[in-house]
């Protein structure tokens, strides 16, 4: 019986004011956090010398705490502003072309099998230089991404959203025993493989100079990306009904998704969770419009990377925290969170 | 449609298939006997590097030899084959039951998140308590515990209970694999050649003592295993069905979790986390006996390890190298193979 | 005293806590087809899942054969009610006969070998849905008409005497609901007491004998399909216009129902919906 109430309509102003707010908020989170990423380590320095050194370049000649600010976490913040981005879109990009709000390039197996593919290739070809690693990186990647997606759609009985993330899971199983098979047998330079399988930012800034053009253009196609995955997002029924080519549509999308993740790799390492934590948090900020979702999940994704650098470097004792092992820390109770809300999993 | 024979033809017609169905289980279970005694003598004469004369070694191993012969055989490979034979056993059986539980061929205790905590707990008294032998069992041991029980705890009531069970399982393995990174980060480079070595899985130094611990694991489980399993099948039934068939749906699948994760648990903490044994056991048992018992997998998952350990000692060019490199390398295009050829079905 | 095979008392029962029925009382009379009735979300199927044991009500009681389920060992009720619930899962692989077999789980022990009346119960089941010719195929081959026979049949090989079917001919083309109506009545002829939820008001006017109609978690009307079956029945539950005559064929009440662009002959046979 009809003669109810007409949907509401969200209100435009709200929603843009919402937006407003929110960028404005992570913003300010950023540059808190970027700061603290310049000021905290195992040598502390005040905020005050911080932002001098920033502003007067020249001061690293002169004072030591300007030096470690300029030279060692200035170039480390930047290189957590990148692989940040770069995993920020493409959890979002994964999430939205596989319309599985739980995964991004870690639980897809995506990154692993970028480091794969580079541990091989120093190891069997004596590749060096991060921009050589990229390209095998990127094999890596698709590679591993291809496979997953085809392992997912072959299991029966599960509901797609479990199968996919069970052959990610699955295949991120296989490629850590890989490399840890192909370094078993000369641990004396396990040490030196270490990034590989525990991604980290410390030790790694070097990789900004050669890395910067394939994240910057993976950042820029990615920011073209939302209205396309708006559409993927309706159904392939429904996007075809509007005139989309579907299979070549998926095909681009995540190929953005997998250049995005290989080129955190290739500089990092595999560090999981910042795409889908960030990926969810813009969400709930923006909303579902993905041409919002991408610029703020990169945002969030540095916010996070920076937040969970600085807190490992805050550890006990001299050492510090991988950041991977943070974002796995701090990322597992979000993911265990998610799976249990009851309308996600009764697919 | 046809006419239907009387009711008594029909009932001779069961018996007919039923009978064609366990003769085909018997013959199999009765070959892959004969293969694995085949493949187990094979390992006690030809296992590691001391040469010694076939007669000495059916002497040793019939616990009647002396000297070199006594030693070697007797104390050293009779151990390590029986250990490969009944931790294989475990293995397979624990990837089984899952599989069947979860109603998904790449949902084992590796993915589900137990040989993770068990990984974590080993490595932790491996590389921090600087402890091995017995100690690191029970570190093992205690990981799995740890792990079982946040996965069960995380992923109780509701439904889709089994859904949100691997979800949370794959979570659970992420944390405890952040972990094990964690400590390898940590170790110098002793710790980590044994941590490593100890991850990738070997059989070597396997006494008489694993054997016995190994031994009572099997025994319990299968007792344990043989209760549970006819419930096991009615759950895949969907749990109306099974409830409705007058099954205990949360007794069983809370069962069959935790009897799965104590043989792996168990298993690994003397083998440590041996790849793809789990995995690919109950998919080459569903094609040789579709009537889907429990004892082909076990037996094909003792064959798997002890010939994988048998080539790890022998094989021409690459031995020696820890059997977990050869099962990896065996199981993966296994696990492939069976799923392009036809949508792996779990009986 | 004989007890009705199904009754419900008092009973409340929901999901997540909020109630989908509260203080239902409902009887399901021996021998009978009693079908439950409804527009979507009345609670007709949460009915049945309480009555079968598969949802436990928050307070009152369901009494089978006069003993409260709650209290029942779930095997003992496994032998006296069989339960098709909506959209069964088929496992892959399966075959016809032994997804059959599951249905004498109630009557199996541990380890014990077929008996004779295992396999005569299969061979029954087997027989009287007509699925014997389709014994050895694997279920996930069959047409959705005789995968819903076969499911039937494993409920038969449980020999109960009562059995609940929730919509069972949901997704099933014409001839292949009647196929299944059709054995349903086979077997009420039989001595079996059917309780069927059906959304279909037309198969539930024809094939029933008794109808239970709900509303909103509450029976609105429950009794012989004749005297259920009326046009102020259709108003009231279903919210829509109609006209019910009698089946020339079988008897039993005709529902025709009145859009808005079905004018009846004469205005004095026009109903007025209240708005």
């Amino acid at each position: 019986m009809s003669g109810g109430q007409s949907p509401r309509v969200a209100d435009a102003g709200t929603q843009a004011r919402r937006r407003l707010v929110g960028l404005g908020a992570a913003l300010v989170l950023l540059v808190a956090v970027a700061v603290a990423s310049l000021a905290v380590g195992a040598r502390d320095i005040a905020p005050g010398t911080v932002v001098r050194a920033l502003l007067d370049p020249s001061l690293a000649d002169r004072s030591y705490d300007a030096a470690v600010v300029l030279d060692e976490r200035l170039p480390r913040t930047l290189l957590a502003l990148m692989v940040g981005a770069c995993l920020g879109a493409a959890g979002v990009i994964m999430q939205a072309v596989t319309r599985n709000p739980l995964v991004d390039g870690g639980i897809l197996g995506t990154e692993l099998g970028a480091a794969v593919a580079v541990v091989a290739a120093i190891l069997f070809l004596g590749v060096s230089g991060a921009s050589n690693y990229f390209w095998f990186a990127l094999a890596g990647a698709a590679v591993t991404t291809a496979l997953v997606v085809m392992l997912s759609r072959l299991a029966t009985d599960t509901s797609e959203t479990v199968s996919l993330v069970i052959s990610g899971a699955a295949a991120s199983a296989l490629l850590a025993a890989l490399i840890t098979i192909m370094t078993v047998r000369d641990t004396s330079v396990f040490a030196h493989y270490r990034y590989w399988s525990i991604g980290q930012l410390s030790g790694r800034a070097g990789t900004i100079d050669e890395l910067w053009p394939f994240a910057v253009t993976g950042i820029v196609l990615a920011l073209f990306l939302g209205s396309t995955l708006n559409i993927l997002g309706l159904g392939d029924d429904v996007a075809t009904a509007l005139g989309v080519r579907v299979p070549l549509a998926q095909l681009m999308v995540m190929t953005v998704a997998v250049l995005l993740c290989a080129a955190a790799t290739s500089a990092t390492g595999p560090i999981g969770f910042v795409g889908l934590v960030g990926a969810h948090v813009a969400r709930l900020l923006v909303g579902a419009d993905n041409r919002w979702t991408i610029p703020y999940a990169m945002l969030c994704g540095v916010v996070l990377l920076l937040a969970a650098d600085v807190l490992g470097r805050l550890a006990p004792g001299d050492g510090e925290i991988q950041v991977s092992i943070m974002t796995a820390v701090v990322g597992t109770p979000f993911f265990v969170a998610l799976a249990r809300r009851r309308r996600l999993v009764a697919a | 449609m046809t006419a239907h024979p009387t009711v008594e033809l029909a009932a001779a017609q069961v018996l007919a298939a039923g009978r064609l169905a366990r003769r085909r289980t018997v013959f199999i279970a009765g070959s892959l006997t004969f293969v694995l005694l085949v493949v187990l003598v094979l390992s006690v004469t030809l296992g590691g590097s001391a040469s010694i004369s076939l007669s000495d070694t059916l002497l040793a191993a019939a616990g009647r030899g002396d000297g070199l012969a006594d030693f070697v055989v007797f104390e050293n490979r009779v151990p390590r084959s029986l250990t490969a034979v009944l931790a294989g056993a475990l293995f397979g059986l624990s990837g089984v039951v899952y599989q069947r539980l979860v109603m998904n061929v790449l949902a084992t205790p590796d993915i589900i998140g137990v040989t993770a905590g068990a990984a974590a707990g080993g490595v932790v008294v491996l590389v921090l308590l600087e402890r091995s032998g017995v100690a690191t069992q029970v570190g093992a041991l205690a990981g799995a515990f740890i792990a079982v029980t946040f996965i069960i705890a995380l992923s109780a009531g509701g439904s889709a209970v089994v859904h949100r069970l691997v979800l949370v399982g794959i979570g659970i393995s992420a944390c405890f694999a952040s972990v094990t990174n964690y400590v390898l980060a940590q170790a110098d480079e002793t710790g980590t050649e044994r941590a490593m070595r100890w991850l990738v899985g070997s059989l070597h130094g396997a006494v008489w003592d694993d054997v016995r611990v190994l031994a009572v694991a099997l025994t319990l489980s299968v007792v344990l295993l043989v209760l549970l399993v006819r419930d096991l099948d009615n759950l895949r039934l969907g749990d109306d069905i099974a409830t409705s068939l007058g099954s205990r749906v949360r007794s069983t699948r809370r069962g069959v979790l935790l009897v799965g994760a104590a043989m792996a648990a168990v298993s690994t903490s003397v083998v440590g986390p041996v790849a793809f044994i789990a995995l690919v056991c109950g998919p080459i048992a569903a094609r040789l006996d579709p009537r889907g018992g429990i004892f082909v997998p076990g037996l094909m998952g003792a064959i798997l390890l002890l010939a994988s350990d048998v080539a790890a000692q022998n094989a021409p060019l690459i031995s020696p190298v820890p059997t977990g490199a050869i099962t990896a390398l065996i199981g993966a295009p296994v696990l492939v193979v069976l799923l392009v050829r036809r949508k792996a079905s779990i009986r | 005293m004989t007890f009705n095979p199904l009754e419900v008392r008092s009973a409340t029962a929901g999901y997540g806590g909020i109630p989908v029925f509260r203080e239902l009382d409902v009887v399901v009379r021996a021998g009978e087809i009693t079908a439950l009735v409804g527009p979507n979300a009345c609670g007709k199927s949460t009915l049945l899942r309480a009555m079968s044991r598969l949802l436990p009500v928050a307070s009152g009681a369901v009494l089978l054969d006069g003993e409260d389920i709650a209290t029942t060992p779930t095997r003992d009720i496994a032998k006296k009610l069989g339960v098709l619930p909506q959209e069964p899962v088929t496992p892959g692989g399966i075959t016809v006969t032994e997804l059959v077999w599951r249905g004498r789980h109630p009557h199996r022990r541990l380890g014990q070998r077929p008996t004779h009346a295992d396999r005569l119960a299969i061979a029954q089941a087997l027989v009287q849905t007509g699925t014997g010719a389709l014994a050895d195929r694997p279920v996930d081959s069959l047409s959705g008409g005789q995968r819903q026979r076969v499911w039937i049949a494993l409920a038969l090989a449980q020999q109960t005497s009562t059995l609940l079917l929730d919509e069972p001919t949901s997704y099933l083309d014409v001839a292949h609901q009647l196929e299944v109506l059709d054995l349903l009545v086979d077997l009420r002829n039989q001595g079996k007491t059917i309780l069927i939820v059906l959304h279909d008001l037309g198969q539930a006017a024809r094939y029933a004998d008794t109808v239970i109609a709900m509303k909103d978690g509450r029976v609105v009307r429950s009794g012989p399909t004749r005297e259920v079956v009326t046009e102020e029945l259709l108003t009231d539950v279903f919210g829509v216009v109609a006209r019910i005559i009698e089946d020339p064929d079988t008897g039993s009440p005709l529902v025709l129902v009145r859009g808005r662009h079905d004018h009846p002959r004469s205005s004095a046979d026009r109903v007025t919906l209240q708005p």
